[in-house]
């Protein structure tokens, strides 16, 4: 495969003449993913939902890999969001605790029947609650959702391919916010295409998934700083994209290649990924960064407190110590808490790899 | 064997090159004009207080919000800005000298009447928060068999640091022995089966004898 994603723009269509109902709007154009027919790979598109003014609306969608005699090697990923979204995830289920397919009520994805299961109430329902996909190996994520560019399209290296066995389950989580922080102009919809490969790609994509879950950034104490080290197993890699995520206090996210011995922070020299975009936080898709056998990477992220446009009242009512010091810690809410998560892709795949 | 055996003995304090001591503390506790002293700490997360941890001494795994397992560890100091300092906390295959799991973080010690500052509360954040399980990296079951422990504390203004090194035993608890074992043996796999060891020996697994 030699693609790139320089020639993005070329693999869809925008266009204001889409049915996409209530997105038109003055100053946005509905992206459009082609479908794929069956021999091409499989898809799925979110019904369009309002995402109202104050809400965040976090949605886990499931549906199955296609049915077939043989794994499916998919070499091409685009991914599409909506203005206003704060992340999509596509994750493999596995462990069943208090979230999958059969909670959900059926629905139409487009490519695939599937089901939904709602977030309801910021931080309420299953589909907020990390715990519930804690072994579920990630798939891709995109956090790209501008007016201009909503579209991620992201061609893996040459020879590599994600694997996928047929019937397999997958969820695609998708969050979208309306608030202060983060906005959501239109209404909030994604989707997904997943590619065959057609080239015979013999190794496989492997991911990371790193997290930081024990953070607090405060009032009293407004610069912090947290770093982990997740490795990889079994031979040399090589980390072919990222990103990371954090919230709007988030100031500057790095990632590093890590010799897997040391305990200091690599040298500047090693940093393959920097983003200070919080809300459009950049996805490196042309990475070719070698990890030596035993290594992997270190992760930084650096927050300053600032005073929440909404007051400190929602931040100080889910901090477990009741400081009153309008703490922000670890949770999935844009508004009201803090995230520090990586997010790698590398090959060839010795395991997917979750480090928290 | 060059670990060092007693948890008193085994504090490497040093003064950084780019010690500045003109810089005031805001909150120093001891001589700061000394070595910085360190001990050992660990707690359990469902216990009150963190506790000292000795060389060879059990760490106890825990799950935290979004899953996984991690131990709890830290230091209690002296000599030392109590307010300003990163604490790194990294497990280490002692053999292959590989680190399998790392934290850093800012950490907060208060003194205590005894003279040395104490991780304050909440304590979760005032210990390292090392995730040790699952781990791709290590080659045999993270519960029950002994790792080296690195601790760091450093100066945020200077650059004042210290380092132990201790071994340490991690332990599933009782109360989510079944979960722990699973997560903790170093053939699980991230979307995998389960390969938990079977009957009253959670530690044995296919590493039974490593």
């Amino acid at each position: 495969m030699s693609r790139r994603a320089g020639v993005a723009a070329s693999l869809f269509v925008t266009s204001a003449l889409a049915a996409c109902g209530d997105n038109l709007g003055p100053g946005f154009e509905p992206w459009v993913l082609e479908p794929l027919a069956a021999s091409d790979g499989f898809w799925v598109r979110t019904p369009e939902f309002e995402v109202a003014a104050g809400a965040e609306i976090q949605d886990c969608y499931f549906f199955q890999v296609p049915a077939g005699a043989t794994d499916l090697m998919v070499d091409r990923l685009t991914m599409a969001l909506n203005p206003g979204s704060h992340h999509m995830n596509v994750f493999r289920v596995n462990t069943v605790r208090n979230l999958g397919p059969t909670d959900g009520a059926p629905v139409d994805l487009g490519g695939v029947q599937g089901r939904f299961v709602a977030g309801g109430a910021p931080g309420t329902g299953e589909c907020w609650k990390a715990g519930n996909w804690s072994d579920w190996p990630l798939v891709a994520n995109s956090q790209q959702s501008t007016p201009g560019q909503p579209i991620l399209d992201w061609n893996l290296p040459d020879d590599v391919a994600t694997r996928f066995a047929p019937g397999q389950w997958l969820m695609l989580q998708v969050h979208f916010v309306n608030a202060t922080t983060q906005e959501t102009p239109f209404r909030g919809r994604g989707g997904v295409n997943f590619h065959l490969s057609k080239d015979g790609d013999r190794q496989e994509l492997g991911t990371l998934f790193a997290t930081q879950q024990s953070i607090r950034i405060c009032r009293s104490n407004p610069l912090q700083t947290y770093s982990g080290s997740c490795s990889m197993a079994n031979g040399a890699h090589t980390i072919a994209a990222a990103n990371g995520h954090f919230h709007s206090r988030g100031k500057r996210f790095s990632m590093y290649a890590w010799d897997g011995q040391s305990t200091e922070r690599p040298a500047d020299a090693a940093r393959f990924y920097q983003s200070a975009r919080w809300a459009e936080p950049d996805m490196a898709t042309d990475l070719n960064v070698a990890v030596p056998d035993g290594g992997g990477i270190w992760w930084t992220c650096e927050f300053e407190w600032r005073e929440p446009v909404e007051g400190c009242a929602a931040v100080d009512a889910r901090d477990p110590l009741q400081a009153g010091d309008c703490c922000f810690t670890f949770g999935p809410t844009v508004e009201s808490s803090e995230h520090c998560n990586a997010f790698a892709y590398y090959y060839p795949k010795s395991e997917d790899v979750n480090c928290f | 064997m060059f670990l060092i055996r007693c948890a008193l003995a085994t504090i490497l304090a040093t003064t950084a090159l780019a010690c500045s001591d003109d810089a005031p503390g805001a909150c120093p506790v001891g001589d700061r004009g000394l070595p910085m002293e360190l001990l050992a700490m660990t707690w359990d997360a469902r216990a009150g207080e963190p506790v000292d941890l000795v060389d060879g001494g059990e760490v106890v795994l825990r799950r935290p919000i979004q899953g996984g397992k991690v131990i709890y560890v830290g230091v209690r100091a002296r000599n030392v800005d109590g307010c300003g300092v990163q604490l790194t906390g990294a497990l280490r295959d002692a053999t292959s000298r590989e680190v399998i799991a790392l934290e850093q973080r800012p950490v907060r010690l208060v003194a205590r009447a005894d003279g040395w500052a104490v991780p304050a509360t909440p304590l979760e954040q005032s210990l390292a928060n090392v995730a040790a399980c699952p781990n791709a990296d290590a080659e045999v079951d993270l519960d029950g068999n002994r790792w080296e422990l690195e601790l760091r504390l450093e100066e945020l203004q200077g650059g004042r640091r210290a380092t132990l090194n201790l071994m340490v035993r991690p332990r599933c608890p009782a109360d989510e022995a079944f979960e722990c074992a699973c997560e903790c043996d170093s053939d699980f796999q991230i979307g995998g089966e389960c390969p938990v060891d079977p009957g009253d020996e959670p530690d044995a697994g296919v590493d039974a004898g490593a």
